[in-house]
């Protein structure tokens, strides 16, 4: 229950799939959104909404044809999160599976090297 | 202002659901109630309704003796309405995702 989670089934092959999923154009046209950048990993990306809205998002994790993982970066009225798509075969096409989970700041991710010394610094 | 996602943390736990599920259900309840409803000793239950109420999804007073614990609404909406959103922004993109692949098979 702390995720959202959508699967839907395809009559495409997962690398058509992949094709639009990974062009930041035909990404923007399912997305509704202008997209920005590369769909490359540590890459930041940028959409934005025909009314002007903007959402950045970094890639964490590209695996053709079948995984992409990227964390929307939180805005004012948004929670960061991450976004896990895969793309899997099936006889006759693909079912992509999306999972977005919020993340919480508490956890996120600080370097393991610069935290210790910083945490012995202050003891 | 707290953090939303420590809600979601709080609540990844099937014990600590378990836990919203019997106080949902009780109302109020003391650690003590709660423990004789579940397969876990009363300091574990102390342990997951204090991660509970760091969440802000549960409150406590102390009634004479006992503390009375209670689910406080608002972190759930939060978390709810979050959920319908991002959920309902997923059904329109894999919607036209699907419209999309069918445009370009023509």
């Amino acid at each position: 229950m702390t995720d959202v989670e959508r699967e839907v089934v395809l009559p495409a092959s997962p690398q058509d799939v992949w094709d639009e999923v990974i062009d930041p154009d035909r990404l923007g046209e399912w997305f509704g959104a202008d997209v920005d950048g590369e769909l490359a990993e540590g890459e930041p990306v940028r959409f934005t909404s025909p009314a002007g809205g903007e959402r950045r998002a970094v890639v964490e994790r590209v695996e053709p044809p079948r995984r992409l993982v990227f964390r929307w970066l939180p805005t004012s009225d948004e929670p960061a999160s991450r976004v896990e798509i895969t793309i899997d075969e099936i006889p006759d096409g693909a079912v992509v599976h999306v999972v977005e989970r919020r993340i919480s700041s508490a956890v996120t991710p600080t370097p393991e090297i610069g935290f210790r010394p910083l945490a012995r610094a202050r003891a | 202002m707290r953090d939303p996602g420590s809600v979601f943390d709080a609540l990844g736990d099937a014990t600590r659901r378990r836990l919203v599920a019997e106080l949902s259900a009780l109302g109020g309840a003391s650690s003590t109630d709660l423990a004789r409803r579940m397969p876990i000793s009363r300091q574990a239950v102390c342990k997951h309704l204090d991660l509970l109420a760091d969440a802000g999804l549960v409150s406590s007073q102390r009634h004479g003796r006992a503390v009375v614990y209670r689910l406080t609404p608002e972190p759930f909406t939060d978390a709810v309405s979050w959920m319908t959103q991002v959920g309902a922004a997923w059904d329109d993109r894999l919607g036209a995702l699907r419209s999309q692949l069918k445009r370009r098979r023509r």
